[in-house]
């Protein structure tokens, strides 16, 4: 009986997501065509083409599954759910509010990063497998960015820990009095821009630069194949805005209306933020996306760690306060610095 | 041995494990020998779950399964410009090789065999991070001291060896 309760729940959390990945993608096509100034889909469903992504859906669903003649067949039909069964494995750890969770682990910010690391290997089995120089270039950049970033984001979600003490995503939104992003201002800035650059969309797009590497790792994909990779980029998109949400802004806290509706809320804002990001900035280079890993985003993470430990340990009584205006001051004196020299 | 949830997913678990390790030192095919130890650390991942142990399980799989998985792929794609395709992996040291396995082998059956295991009556209970951390850092933080320096030592080495390339 228990059993079926789990799997009654799991097939509901599966369809709620699926839901909101659909609603997101009509979202994105419509705020990415206001930003660039036209309409976006305006013809299926009669209202803005509001049924534009079910048609996507059905197109995919009819498609043909091709294989390349002269793949690795077994791997190359395996590697889309290696990347796309782990990225719905970490949905389950998310809590809506403090009681509506389908696990409550004790590590859970951990597990979510633990089960991003499947994310890799699938990747470069798909691209490996295909046999096309394209998308095993495209593998290796995305291994490569995701492994890079995956330091700077580890690294801040342990400054959020040591605030709260624990690594379970209800404590530490019950311990934020504050949002954790006006006390760690560093380190959210740099989860933020480690989480962009972890789910591979532009400004961090290298992995699959259309004009460079044709689609990178999914190239020779096609179908519900490629669907599964589509979509599990999604799923990574919500997790990652969850976790921004639980972490730094609050998660499921807030004044008057219910925690899940504020909880999503959050998520909904800044799946828009980065939305607009994604559309505003252009491509960066190789290089300069490895510079940003290691040379600024992994020490920020680093120093974000040192001032939280010290002063939590050196001023126990004040320590958020203290905390907070030290980030801020660094925040701001490296913005002014930045103004200066770039002029 | 009764037979309930956690001893069925053992030994799935295990026998996971046990042909995995079978098919990597059988394949022909370096990258399946890669893909297929990613399953096998996966499992083992399980083995720690079932032993209440969650973090090393977290631990295990983005090391192991994330980490190191990835690390043997780029190795193997850079020396080889045709990774994936049938190689010979035998060499001349057949002999030396069942040597060597035959002495561990013996040494492994004379130590386990007659050894009569001890089991606790003792409950398990969930490893929680806050304890790991505890015994890591009060018991155990010579052995873990000892393993960042072998850490350090092995990230010098790496840093030398590759300036040393680039002249």
């Amino acid at each position: 009986m228990g059993l079926l309760i789990g799997i009654g729940l799991a097939l509901l959390v599966i369809v709620l997501v699926l839901t909101h990945i659909i609603v997101f993608i009509w979202c994105e096509l419509k705020i990415f065509a206001h930003i660039m100034d036209r309409y976006g889909p305006i013809e299926t469903g009669k209202f803005h083409g509001v049924l534009q992504p079910f048609a996507d859906v059905l197109k995919l669903m009819n498609k043909e599954d091709t294989v390349p003649g002269a793949s690795d067949r077994l791997i190359f039909k395996v590697a889309p759910f290696v990347v796309f069964v782990p990225a719905f494995m970490a949905i389950g750890a998310i809590p809506l509010s403090a009681t509506l969770v389908v696990i409550n682990l004790d590590i859970g910010a951990f597990y979510i990063i633990a089960l991003s690391a499947f994310t890799f290997v699938g990747m470069i089995m798909a691209g490996w497998s295909s046999f096309n120089k394209y998308s095993l270039l495209g593998a290796f950049r995305a291994a490569g960015q995701l492994l890079s970033y995956e330091l700077p984001f580890g690294l801040t979600i342990a400054g959020v820990a040591m605030m709260a003490s624990s690594l379970n995503l209800i404590t530490i939104v019950n311990k934020q009095v504050v949002p954790n992003a006006f006390i760690q201002p560093i380190g959210f800035l740099v989860f933020v821009i480690a989480a962009e650059a972890e789910l591979s969309r532009s400004p961090f797009d290298i992995p699959h630069a259309e004009s460079e590497i044709i689609a990178g790792y999914h190239i020779e994909y096609s179908g519900m194949r490629w669907a599964l990779f589509y979509l599990a980029e999604y799923v990574s998109l919500i997790i990652l805005c969850s976790m921004t949400a639980l972490l730094f802004l609050g998660g499921f806290k807030g004044p008057i209306l219910p925690p899940p509706v504020w909880f999503l809320l959050k998520v909904y804002v800044l799946f828009f933020i980065l939305a607009w990001i994604r559309i505003t900035f252009p491509r960066v280079r190789p290089d300069q996306l490895m510079d940003l890993g290691w040379k600024v985003l992994l020490p920020a993470s680093l120093l974000n760690i040192v001032l939280t430990a010290s002063i939590i340990i050196l001023l126990p009584d004040i320590w958020p306060v203290a905390l907070a205006v030290t980030e801020f001051t660094i925040v701001i004196a490296t913005l002014i610095y930045l103004g200066r020299t770039r002029r | 041995m009764t037979v309930n949830g956690p001893t069925i997913a053992f030994l799935i678990l295990a026998s996971l494990i046990l042909s995995a390790a079978v098919y990597i030192v059988t394949t022909r095919n370096i990258m399946h020998a890669v893909f297929v130890h990613l399953l096998a650390l996966s499992s083992v991942s399980g083995i720690y779950i079932l032993l209440y142990a969650q973090f090393i399980a977290a631990m295990q799989v983005l090391i192991y399964a994330g980490a190191v998985t990835t690390m043997v792929l780029f190795a193997l794609m850079l020396v080889k410009p045709k990774a994936g395709m049938e190689i010979a992996l035998d060499n001349q040291q057949k002999g030396m090789a069942f040597a060597t396995a035959g002495v561990f082998l013996s040494v492994l059956l004379v130590v386990l065999v007659p050894k009569v295991w001890a089991t606790s009556q003792e409950k398990l209970t969930p490893l929680t991070v806050a304890k790991f951390g505890k015994i890591l850092f009060t018991k155990y933080v010579l052995p873990f001291e000892m393993i960042s320096v072998l850490l350090l030592v092995a990230l010098i080495g790496v840093l030398v060896l590759a300036s040393k390339e680039e002249e």
